[in-house]
């Protein structure tokens, strides 16, 4: 993508993703407390933009999303810094053979 | 009237893991013949970005080659338990089984794993309350106990959802695109088991309050059946499925109801959230596990065991497992007051005060 996207534009996204009309929404509309929405709905959301934009988004940051507007700066420091897709193949790989979080893999003394 | 007190805790986790990695290639594998490949791309890209989302990173599972299975897990947890209490098998007067994904029909697993415990003289039976089945089973020992018709029961859970997925032919294959956030729960399933025994007699460990609530609104907001049962009229018949949940409506129910409920029944039982040291939580994923903490405002590390990354849900085993752990990690200490907090079908929450 070459053009910058501004904040009506992106918050027209917003409206069009999860079914409301843009001017309901403000910088400081929380997607939880006034929009009802909930935080797999967020993710399916954020998955789009990168998929659409070629970023990706830290998910421990989707727990600070506390409005549109903390969203689109996220968005935007994202988009500005580059394009860093992600496919399925580069998803981490991890392994708990050898140093389980558990202290005991087998609790049970038979 | 008697009280209820926890004599031990025993549990097994499987030896195999699942990735994220190998979730995907089955599903990939799976469909790569009938979804077109830009949507299968979409699908495996959104399933991992909400793999680390909700913070799983594998998924505990049995190793059949090595004999692991729903009924092997359940003995050794059993034989765990009645290690930890140190006291004979014989002792035990009746066995509750719980479980969603408990392959037996008939006879009841209480019965099986009576009959491999060499139990032949006590009562024995198996209960379904879904995710909830724990806590309800304690509740239904309890009274029990506090009658006297009992001094010791066991508990146990055993919980392979792959056997049950592998038992009734339901793979990774979707029928179409749109099926796929339905399915997506049952991608995050893990196997493991416990057991608890609770007696009348013993000190410290009690059980000191149950309560429970429960609606039926979202009946079918997630449903684990035989293909092609008779469903009730007000059901969608795309949750014909053999495995359905409808995770955006569970999870937001969940965040909105449990911390509501946990706020009153605290203050019914003249408590305060300040009193518990402890909070043990179902497993569904750190999205509903921190809004929960969040709206309690409370410490994430009021809750620090945490096996959904490594092991996955693991339905009606989850709190015992994380209850055994928590002892076996040194994290209660004796008089600490510790919350077990579960969510299931219906939707239903139910919360147990023990002191320790």
């Amino acid at each position: 993508m070459s053009t910058m996207v501004n904040f009506d534009q992106f918050k027209q996204m917003v409206a069009d993703h999860f079914g409301f009309k843009a001017e309901q929404l403000l910088h400081a509309t929380s997607f939880i407390d006034d929009l009802g929405i909930d935080s797999l709905s967020l993710v399916n959301f954020v998955i789009k933009l990168e998929r659409k934009y070629g970023i990706k988004i830290e998910m421990d940051s989707v727990w600070q999303l506390k409005s549109i507007g903390e969203a689109f700066e996220i968005f935007i420091q994202k988009y500005t810094a580059g394009k860093s897709p992600v496919r399925p193949a580069e998803i981490k790989h991890t392994r708990h053979n050898t140093d389980s979080l558990l202290s005991g893999q087998d609790g049970a003394t038979p | 009237m008697k009280k209820v007190y926890i004599s031990s805790l025993g549990y097994y986790i499987p030896s195999g893991r699942l990735s994220n990695q190998e979730v995907l290639e089955s599903v990939r594998e799976a469909n790569k013949n009938h979804v077109t490949p830009d949507d299968l791309d979409l699908l495996l890209y959104g399933n991992g970005r909400k793999f680390e989302f909700l913070g799983i990173e594998s998924r505990s599972v049995c190793r059949t080659e090595e004999g692991e299975n729903a009924v092997m897990m359940a003995v050794s947890a059993s034989r765990n338990a009645l290690h930890k209490a140190e006291i004979r098998a014989d002792q035990i007067d009746c066995i509750i089984m719980c479980g969603v994904s408990n392959p037996f029909r008939e006879p009841s697993f209480a019965l099986v794993l009576s009959r491999r415990l060499g139990l032949e003289a006590c009562d024995f039976f198996d209960i379904n309350d879904t995710c909830n089945g724990f806590l309800k089973s304690m509740e239904l020992a309890g009274l029990y106990l506090k009658t006297g018709k009992y001094r010791n029961i066991l508990i146990a859970v055993s919980e392979n959802p792959y056997e049950l997925a592998r038992g009734l032919g339901i793979d990774y294959r979707l029928q179409s695109v749109a099926e796929a956030d339905n399915r997506f729960s049952s991608l995050l399933v893990g196997s493991g088991a416990a057991a608890v025994i609770l007696s009348s007699d013993g000190n410290g460990k009690e059980l000191v309050h149950y309560r429970e609530t429960r609606e039926t609104l979202n009946w079918d907001a997630s449903i684990v059946t035989v293909p092609g049962i008779g469903f009730p009229d007000d059901a969608s018949g795309r949750k014909r499925c053999g495995f359905y949940t409808d995770a955006r409506l569970v999870s937001a129910e969940v965040i909105k109801e449990l911390p509501a409920f946990a706020v009153e029944t605290v203050a019914h039982w003249n408590m305060s959230l300040d009193d518990f040291k402890l909070f043990i939580m179902h497993q569904l994923g750190n999205n509903v596990t921190f809004a929960t903490l969040d709206k309690l405002q409370l410490d994430h590390d009021k809750a620090p065991l945490n096996t959904f990354r490594e092991c996955g849900n693991m339905a009606a085993a989850n709190i015992p497992i994380n209850l055994a752990l928590a002892e076996e990690q040194g994290k209660i200490s004796t008089g600490d007051s510790i919350l077990l907090m579960s969510s299931a079908c219906g939707l239903s929450y139910a919360l147990a005060h023990i002191l320790w």
